[in-house]
């Protein structure tokens, strides 16, 4: 559990720069890409963290956006309307999509346990969206063959994108982070603990937290884009289950500590899975199976009391 | 197509047979979200547990009937553990903590699963492999067999519920939980009963789904969706809605199945279903 | 500053659940920058009233008016914005946020221009430092609730909702939970700031109301049955057998 202090957190996370610049530098091409990918994951959960933590409204669909970010980027480049307009646009719809989801189900009249089933079944929706448009999405072979673009007619070293990609990483969460210091981050906070108050100052609690939940989506987008780049291919079951799931317990894992706490489990709990191999996925998954369980029954971020509270 | 009566018979028994399957494979989510409102992430991986229950009772050499029974048994007790270790007191706290912890316990047990098994396929036979001819089209007789039992179930619960003990019991405790408890009822040990009630009923289902379906570690995820399909299109816990729930979506499958391809079909259902969810009122419905 | 101080006028007001009626055709004129007390017995509709007020809960009929705006359409986060202020009974408070954090996103919180008058992040944070003196609790200036008593919570609560200017206050048993010292301490903040806000008080404690000396609304069956001095109210009250 996050109870560090948080110059504890920040020290982490400043280690976690040097450390992946070291990569950068003198790591063999392979290790290049699963930090790069930890990384994305890092930020992702960071992004989950708004919604979830900041602004109290639990999604259980969240990999939707980070997978809408990867196919926009792998379609984009595979049908030749340039790398950079597939990032936006898969920013914009997820973005879109995340509001659309806000608006129909974080009004009154929906409980929280609506909103989230409704996410995960719209997530479980866009898979099946994915796996049946072959021609579009390439099936459940999903979109192969995406790289890192070419700057201006020239095609960087893996080196050097991977530098770029760190740097984006790293100054989209400082970005993050900052946010979350402002009274808006505050203000998120107010509204997910005493939401009358929130609106008795005048503010709209609904549009807040959709606010939130849009941001989570664009950057989470981003992040899906950023590992499609580095690992080639977009395909169906990152819209399942299963990414939810963990995108879940690493958040969780790093509740209390903010935007760094998020970014720090998800980032080291992905270099832990990615290290040890194939051979122990299926170990790892069933152990974060267990985590979740754990989590849920015994060491139950305090944020999540406010989405879930039990009604009536 | 037209006014072929043949046609339309069969047009009629393929739906009928497809929402048959698709109760009998969400009957237990639903018993338990429509008594308790706790919705479990786990139903699918508890019908394949009945699967492989079946499987290897099959290569054992029990008969079909001692196969369904011992996967019913296998997954009540699977389902008893989970209601033991946190979801009985979670129940208690939240409606969305039991859902999360069964989310946890389903990829625990879909991962124990493939790490015992392996990630190969199990195969159940079929006990009836006769076909039957009806109107010019062949069926098979398992799945009508199917049909009269999905039809004995709906009917045995409507009885149960509506004119024995248990069911006033149960129905006094969705209407008011703490008259109920203050009437002598227990609570906690009727929704343990009635949660591992529905693991029986999804182990059964496994089993008699298994001779129809593709089993393997990751066959859960499909079956739960397919029985939160059924759980969302027929909304409030009454067998009514079970039913309707069951028509919708099977029917669905059966029809856009014959016109589209089965990804297609499954892609329609799921986009019915979150409609439905989006557009369903301010009620109570999924709370 | 201008003043900001709106009048509030209520005409015909009706409000129910159901068959049951609470505010029937209520009419209710205070003046602006004049303060009142609402008395009543439980349960007349007091808070019922701050709530139709407020947006929170939705009136059958009449009209509700601030200054020249009438607020029947307004969703109650845009009347809270422009024109009402608000105290709850019990304190809202996140767990998670500062004394002079809850202070400073309330002083954020006004209209543009007061928002404005009110600076850039430091001397925000200098007001909300002497907002909190003011009520004695200066010392929680960088605490979380955790580290307050009951009755400071209480006080926060108050100073929150005393801290924006807002045309009309609505203060829900601003008493209720202080003790002694505390309420001189109340007394003391809102004496002083009665003129800026028209201020409707919802008040139980007898002392704290004869100690305020304020004019008062007596809210009896739905209505406003009486309007004078707390002796009137008294008077009238004992004449129709009605304890509050």
């Amino acid at each position: 559990m996050k109870t560090w202090p948080e110059s504890i957190r920040i020290t982490a996370v400043v280690a976690l720069v040097v450390a992946a610049a070291a990569v950068g530098i003198v790591g063999p091409d392979y290790l290049k890409v699963v930090v790069v990918s930890a990384l994305t994951f890092g930020l992702f959960a960071a992004s989950v963290a708004i919604s979830i933590d900041y602004a109290g409204v639990l999604s259980l669909g969240t990999a939707a956006y980070f997978a809408i970010g990867a196919y926009a980027t792998a379609l984009a480049q595979r049908n030749g309307w340039g790398y950079g307009s597939g990032v936006l646009a898969g920013s914009v719809t997820a973005g879109g999509l995340a509001a659309g989801l806000g608006a129909a189900g974080l009004t009154s009249r929906r409980t929280p346990i609506q909103y989230a089933l409704l996410t995960l079944v719209v997530s479980l929706t866009l898979q099946q969206l994915a796996i049946s448009s072959y021609d579009v999405t390439g099936g459940s072979n999903g979109l192969p063959g995406i790289t890192a673009p070419s700057v201006f007619g020239t095609k960087l070293s893996l080196e050097a994108e991977y530098f770029v990609a760190i740097a984006v990483i790293f100054a989209t969460f400082c970005g993050l982070y900052a946010l979350m210091r402002t009274s808006f981050g505050k203000l998120l906070i107010l509204s997910r603990d005493v939401p009358e108050r929130t609106e008795a100052l005048g503010h709209n609690v609904k549009s807040l937290k959709i606010f939130a939940t849009g941001l989570n989506a664009i950057v989470a987008a981003l992040c899906g884009s950023i590992f499609v780049t580095f690992n080639g291919i977009a395909y169906p079951g990152m819209f399942a289950a299963l990414p939810n799931l963990l995108v879940i317990v690493w958040v969780a894992v790093g509740s209390g500590g903010g935007i760094s706490g998020a970014f720090l489990s998800a980032t080291i709990l992905n270099l832990i899975e990615f290290e040890l191999g194939s051979e122990y996925t299926d170990v790892y998954r069933l152990f974060i199976g267990g985590l979740l369980i754990y989590i849920v029954s015994a060491a139950t971020p305090r944020f999540w009391r406010a989405a879930t509270a039990k009604e009536g | 197509m037209g006014g072929d009566l043949g046609t339309w018979t069969t047009i009629l028994l393929d739906v009928l047979i497809s929402a048959s399957t698709v109760l009998i494979l969400s009957f237990g989510l639903f018993l338990v979200y429509g008594l308790f409102r706790v919705v479990n992430m786990a139903h699918g991986e508890l019908v394949m547990i009945g699967a492989y229950t079946a499987a290897l009772a099959q290569r054992a050499g029990m008969g079909f009937f001692f196969c369904v029974l011992a996967a019913g048994c296998v997954s009540a007790l699977v389902t008893l553990l989970m209601d033991f270790i946190c979801v009985s007191r979670l129940r208690r706290q939240s409606t969305l903590f039991p859902l999360l912890a069964t989310w946890g316990f389903s990829l625990v047990i879909s991962q124990g699963v493939k790490l015992i098994f392996g990630s190969g396929g199990m195969y159940v036979d079929s006990p009836i492999s006769s076909q039957v001819q009806i109107m010019g089209s062949q069926f098979a007789t398992y799945q009508l067999a199917l049909l009269a039992v999905a039809i004995v179930l709906v009917s045995c619960t409507w009885l149960v519920m509506a004119k024995s003990r248990f069911g006033l019991q149960i129905r006094a405790t969705i209407d008011d939980p703490r008259l109920a408890e203050l009437q002598g009822i227990n609570t906690a040990r009727l929704f343990s009963i009635v949660f591992a009630l529905g693991g029986a009923f999804a182990g059964m289902s496994g089993a008699l789904l298994a001779p129809i379906s593709a089993i393997n570690p990751n066959a859960g995820s499909d079956f739960s969706i397919t029985s939160f399909m059924v759980l969302i299109s027929g909304g409030l816990g009454h067998i009514g809605s079970a039913v309707f729930g069951s028509l919708v979506v099977g029917g669905l499958r059966s029809i856009l199945g014959t016109f589209g391809s089965l990804t297609l079909a499954t892609l329609g259902m799921l986009l019915v279903v979150a409609l439905i969810l989006v557009v369903r009122r301010r009620d109570e419905d999924l709370a | 500053m201008s003043d900001s101080a709106k009048a509030l006028e209520i005409r015909n007001l009706s409000v129910g659940f159901g068959h049951t009626a609470v505010l029937r055709h209520l009419d209710l004129n205070v003046n602006a920058g004049e303060s009142r007390f609402i008395l009543g017995p439980n349960g007349a509709g007091k808070s019922t009233l701050f709530n139709a007020i407020t947006g929170l809960v939705k009136s059958q009929s009449g009209s509700i008016k601030v200054g020249t705006s009438r607020l029947d359409r307004q969703p109650p986060h845009i009347r809270a914005r422009k024109h009402i202020g608000r105290s709850f009974q019990i304190p809202q408070l996140s767990e998670e946020l500062t004394a002079g954090e809850h202070v400073i996103l309330s002083l954020a919180s006004q209209a543009p221009s007061e928002a404005r008058a009110a600076g850039g992040s430091q001397e925000r944070r200098t007001k909300a430092a002497s907002l909190l003196e003011a009520f004695e609790l200066g010392k929680f200036l960088d605490l979380t609730p955790a580290a307050m008593s009951h009755a400071q919570r209480k006080l926060l609560e108050i100073a929150i909702a005393t801290s924006r200017r807002m045309p009309v206050l609505l203060l829900d048993e601003p008493a209720s939970g202080l003790g002694a010292d505390e309420k001189i301490v109340l007394s003391k903040n809102l004496a002083g700031r009665f003129g800026m806000s028209t201020t409707l008080i919802i008040e139980h404690d007898l002392e704290f109301i004869k100690a305020l000396a304020l004019p008062v609304f007596f809210l009896h069956e739905g209505k406003i049955q009486l309007e004078g001095s707390f002796g009137d109210v008294e008077r009238y009250a004992k004449r129709v057998n009605v304890y509050f």
